[in-house]
């Protein structure tokens, strides 16, 4: 019986004008997705490698130089997109993928595309998770409003019902029928996203896989998901039409009202610290010490240095620091090096913490839209969360600490305040190896996503006992 | 007639319950928005006056240090003296760093800030992106383009709740709910074929119908403008009030244009003469096209056509050109290629001035038709924006209100051209002076060269916004139907016996109502 009424139903919609008309600019839109995303991610990935290359070459063949001022110089850390990047863009437009590492200064990732994209970026991107996201559960809404309530208007209902049909079968007849008619699309999309991938990405870890079937299953839900409530709110509501004004009116609610709330809520509640704010904390922690630190850090600047300065004069039994046979302006710049990082990962380390703040905040008024769950793990497997950014930007700090402390050091042992115009050549630059980011193993993807992934289930679970509840109080006439 | 059924149709909005609860969301969503706007202003301004007071603090500090020098300089009746180039402040009785004049202009930054303008609470744009200051000193000026803000960028990506996001994206929302069924709702109810039994035209019910609805949005809108305005405009008004009030104006304007562009659409589809369901799938995709796929189209053509500059390829570029500028430097100059004065003997100071001096004119000459390229491409890409705005209402007014609001990227490259002018201006203060070795003394200290943000004349604005919804306003017109006509013999369709009464008439009522 339920192949019966899923043929039916299938043939019906397939028959329709409507359905028509929207597959074909569905997988329009969908293609020119796939197109747009994979240009976007080749030509990122592209001045990535270019970029970091020639970066990398810049640094080793700059002229010789005093090696602080080669510090100075810097190098820079560029991100490189992970393959899935085409697919979803996550908050790739809002974060840096570039940062300069500098001697004395730990710079954030600047340079943010939707800087130089001009206000039209915040229309958002055209990418294959949005169109999934956005546009998929309209178009189910639209194709599967009429089921019943449509029937019930025409009559038919009444002619279905006295045939014997149970309604849990009719449920589950119409369930099949707009499924595979989607499936129509969106099978055929995913195969060639798949093979796209194939040829694109570089699966180094063999964990794309797993990726790519766990967007699969995600995204499976979530369709499942609306397709169930609008055909729980098809039976139970009035006519066709309100049946369509109460899905299009949540739809409107889930995808736009409820993240923009989500995320100005959790900003009242945690409001992140201003760029001046932040350096002011930076600067006033370095000059004054770490609160509560153990050791010297916890001293203030100066007399960490102080205490550095008598040390050293004590070890080489000397009286001046020009008696010294490593330079001191060396050893008191690396000491604030040393002692600025872990100042300032602590300090970011804070403010991570707030961001942490703010998405479990986010969350739990995510409880309402149950697309906010799911792009939080669309984001997680395609490498473009906040996950990735603060992989990228610690490891990029972590690279930059090495790379002062090698030319620092190299100062020290080759210069004394009598002497102190040393200059190194490129042996010396090519100590510092080239950087180089890995992205975060799916378990750290995954990680911190608990939450979102209960309510994905959580969110598929009620509606399949809202549309189940409503096939019981489903009335003919 | 026209009033009759204007009230009517008031009374029965204000009898509707779902209709009550629509505006109450309204108007709750923009006090929402308007309360999130003020915040993202005043987090804005609170971060300059953080800078400027730090600034203002350190100035004073090296004046403080200069008069006492000036004082011991007196007292014991020997002459001034030229401090070295240092970062830490000299002992008492030694040069105070502040005789330095390349000193003062490197460490004694200048907060070159950009206002908020009255309206800036309406649209965040760009404010959560970009700081509204730039610290001036003597480094190249390409140190200075980028104005970073910190913010969580999973917030950044879903977009702030703001007044023009409630105007873009809810505005037609509702309008289109109380819209998608004016007629096909009295058709389907049986009403219509009553209505036209009356001696009123199909022209002045629609007329009236529309008016009753758009003019409860008109308050709404004129309401929360006005109380967003005053809540917002308070302590921001930088540029006088009567330049907020023509921003206001222009801002109801927008707004108002776009309401009714969503008001003729949701006639026009009524015009189709389809059940209540077509016409809210109808309306509902038309909204996703124009407010979301649209937009997000015009935004991949320009990026694909032409692409932004990728702000990598321009950091290595700037880095060639550095590396570039510096092999360029003569023997004793590069010697003394160390950014720290301190570790440079005593002796050699002066050349070390020198070749600082060198190095940073060489940076930026070599810089500079790099830069030049980047900034073109991205005018380019604005370009095909602002001719491609036109195909969806909802990019022409968001550029509209992100320009009337002031946080427009344009807004911002225009202040960032503004503070490269004063960055060289400062430099010809400075620079003189320090290569001429002159003293500089206290008296100095209040007549440095100051950065004033200098806004454009607001016709400039009017002239720019004009335009474009000028012709979103003609659009409107031509979508909103000439001829209302709802029955025209096509009786297979007339399910709900429109005709049917029409026909019992006569013959010669029937002709009467189709004329009209």
């Amino acid at each position: 019986m339920i192949t019966t009424i899923a043929k039916k139903e299938f043939i019906c919609l397939v028959r329709d004008g409507r359905f028509r008309w929207i597959a074909a600019i569905m997988a329009l839109l969908l293609l020119t997705s796939l197109w747009a995303g994979l240009n976007r991610y080749q030509s990122l990935s592209d001045v990535q490698i270019a970029s970091q290359a020639t970066t990398e070459e810049q640094w080793v063949n700059q002229d010789d130089k005093n090696p602080h001022t080669a510090a100075h110089f810097g190098n820079y850390a560029f991100k490189a997109p992970g393959p899935l990047f085409f697919f979803d863009i996550g908050i790739s437009n809002y974060v840096g993928s570039t940062i300069w590492l500098e001697a004395h200064k730990t710079n954030f990732a600047k340079n943010r595309p939707a800087q130089d994209n001009g206000g039209l970026s915040r229309f958002g991107e055209l990418t294959p998770a949005l169109i999934l996201q956005l546009l998929v559960p309209l178009m189910l809404i639209l194709l599967g409003f009429s089921s019943f309530s449509g029937e019930r208007d025409s009559g038919t209902l009444r002619q279905l019902v006295s045939l014997g049909t149970g309604a849990n079968q009719l449920l589950w007849g119409k369930l099949l029928g707009v499924a595979i008619a989607m499936s129509l699309i969106l099978v055929p999309y995913i195969l060639i996203c798949s093979l796209v991938l194939s040829f694109v990405g570089e699966d180094t870890t063999g964990e794309l896989g797993i990726r790519g079937w766990l967007l699969c299953l995600f995204y499976g839900l979530y369709i499942v998901t609306y397709l169930l409530l609008t055909l729980g709110v098809s039976a139970v509501a009035k006519s066709a039409k309100s049946t369509l004004v109460i899905l299009v009116g949540f739809w409107a609610f889930a995808s736009f009202i409820i993240p923009r709330v989500a995320s100005d809520v959790s900003k009242i509640l945690t409001p992140t610290l201003s760029y001046a704010a932040f350096y002011k904390n930076v600067k006033d922690t370095g000059w004054n010490g770490l609160e509560g630190a153990e050791g010297d850090i916890a001293l203030s600047r100066n007399a960490h240095l102080k205490k550095v300065r008598l040390g050293l004069l004590e070890e080489y039994g000397v009286s001046s620091i020009k008696d010294l046979p490593v330079y001191w302006t060396g050893v008191s710049m690396q000491t604030v090096e040393e002692r600025d990082y872990i100042i300032n990962n602590k300090l970011m380390e804070e403010l991570r913490q707030s961001f942490q703040i703010q998405q479990r905040q986010r969350d739990l008024i995510g409880f309402l839209s149950p697309v906010l769950a799911l792009r939080s793990i669309s984001m997680a497997l395609a490498g473009t969360s906040l996950v990735d950014q603060e992989k990228f930007i610690q490891s990029a700090h972590d690279y930059r600490i090495d790379m002062i402390r090698d030319m620092n050091t190299e100062l020290i042992n080759n210069a004394t305040m009598k002497d102190s115009l040393y200059v190194a050549d490129s042996e010396t630059f090519s100590m510092v190896a080239p950087y180089h980011y890995t992205a975060p193993r799916i378990d750290e993807s995954l990680g911190q996503l608990t939450y979102n992934i209960v309510l994905v289930f959580l969110w598929f679970v009620f509606s399949l006992l809202f549309a189940l509840r409503s096939m019981r109080r489903l009335t003919v006439l | 007639m026209f009033s009759v059924i204007f009230r009517h149709e008031l009374q029965q909005l204000g009898k509707s319950r779902p209709t009550i609860a629509l505006f109450f969301l309204l108007v709750a969503a923009f006090v929402f928005a308007a309360w999130n706007g003020e915040r993202a202003v005043e987090k804005h301004v609170r971060g300059t006056q953080l800078v400027i007071d730090q600034q203002a603090a350190k100035k004073q500090s090296w004046l403080d240090d200069l008069i006492l020098y000036e004082d011991y300089v007196a007292e014991q009746g020997i002459p001034m003296q030229i401090a070295p180039p240092a970062y830490r402040p000299a002992p008492y009785g030694k040069p105070a760093l502040g005789t330095n004049a390349g000193t003062v202009g490197e460490k004694v930054e200048d907060v070159a800030v950009l206002p908020p303008n009255g309206l800036s609470a309406f649209s965040v744009g760009q404010l959560d992106l970009q700081r509204g200051y730039s610290l001036i000193n003597m480094k190249s000026k390409f140190f200075i383009s980028d104005n970073y803000e910190i913010e969580n960028p999973v917030n950044l990506s879903t977009g702030t709740f703001d007044i023009s996001f409630v105007v873009l994206f809810l505005l037609p929302i509702f309008i289109l709910a109380l819209t998608y069924d004016l007629l096909s709702g009295e058709r389907e109810a049986g009403t219509l074929a009553l209505i036209q039994t009356q001696r009123v035209s199909m022209r002045v019910l629609m007329a009236a119908k529309i008016c009753a609805r758009a003019s409860i949005f008109v308050a709404v809108i004129l309401f929360s403008g006005l109380i967003a305005f005053a809540y917002g405009a308070t302590g921001t008004i930088g540029f006088g009030f009567a330049d907020s009030a023509m921003r206001l104006v222009l801002w109801f304007a927008a707004v108002l244009v776009y309401s009714f562009f969503w008001f003729a659409l949701g006639v026009r589809v009524n015009m189709f003469r389809k059940s209540s369901e077509a016409n809210a799938t109808i309306l509902s995709c038309a909204w996703l096209s124009l407010v979301i796929i649209v937009p997000t189209l015009v935004s991949l053509v320009a990026t694909s056509l032409y692409p932004a500059p990728s702000r990598m390829m321009l950091k290595v570029s700037q880095r060639a050109a550095f590396a570039e500028a510096e092999a360029n430097l003569d023997e004793t100059k590069r010697k003394f290629y160390i950014e720290h004065a301190e570790m440079v003997p005593d002796e050699d100071l002066e050349e070390y001035t020198l070749s600082f001096v060198a190095r940073q004119e060489a940076m930026d000459i070599a810089v500079e038709p790099v830069y030049k390229r980047f900034e073109q491409q991205k005018e380019k890409q604005e370009k095909l924006v602002d001719t491609f705005q036109y195909a969806s209402p909802a990019i022409v007014v968001q550029l509209a209100l992100n320009d009337i609001s002031g946080t427009s990227s344009s807004r911002f490259s225009v202040y960032l051209q503004q503070v490269y002018a004063y960055h060289a201006e400062r430099k010809d203060y400075f620079l003189p002076k320090y290569i001429n070795r002159q003293i500089m003394t206290s008296d100095m200290f209040s007549e440095f060269p100051e950065f004033k943000y200098v806004q454009e004349d607001i016709s400039e604005l009017i002239y720019r916004v004009t335009f474009p919804l000028f012709l979103l306003l003609v659009s409107t017109l031509l979508i909103y139907p000439r001829r209302i006509s709802v029955v025209q013999g096509d009786a297979s369709r007339d399910l709900y016996g429109a005709n049917d009464a029409i026909a019992g008439l006569g013959k010669q009522k029937a002709e009467n109502i189709q004329e009209q």
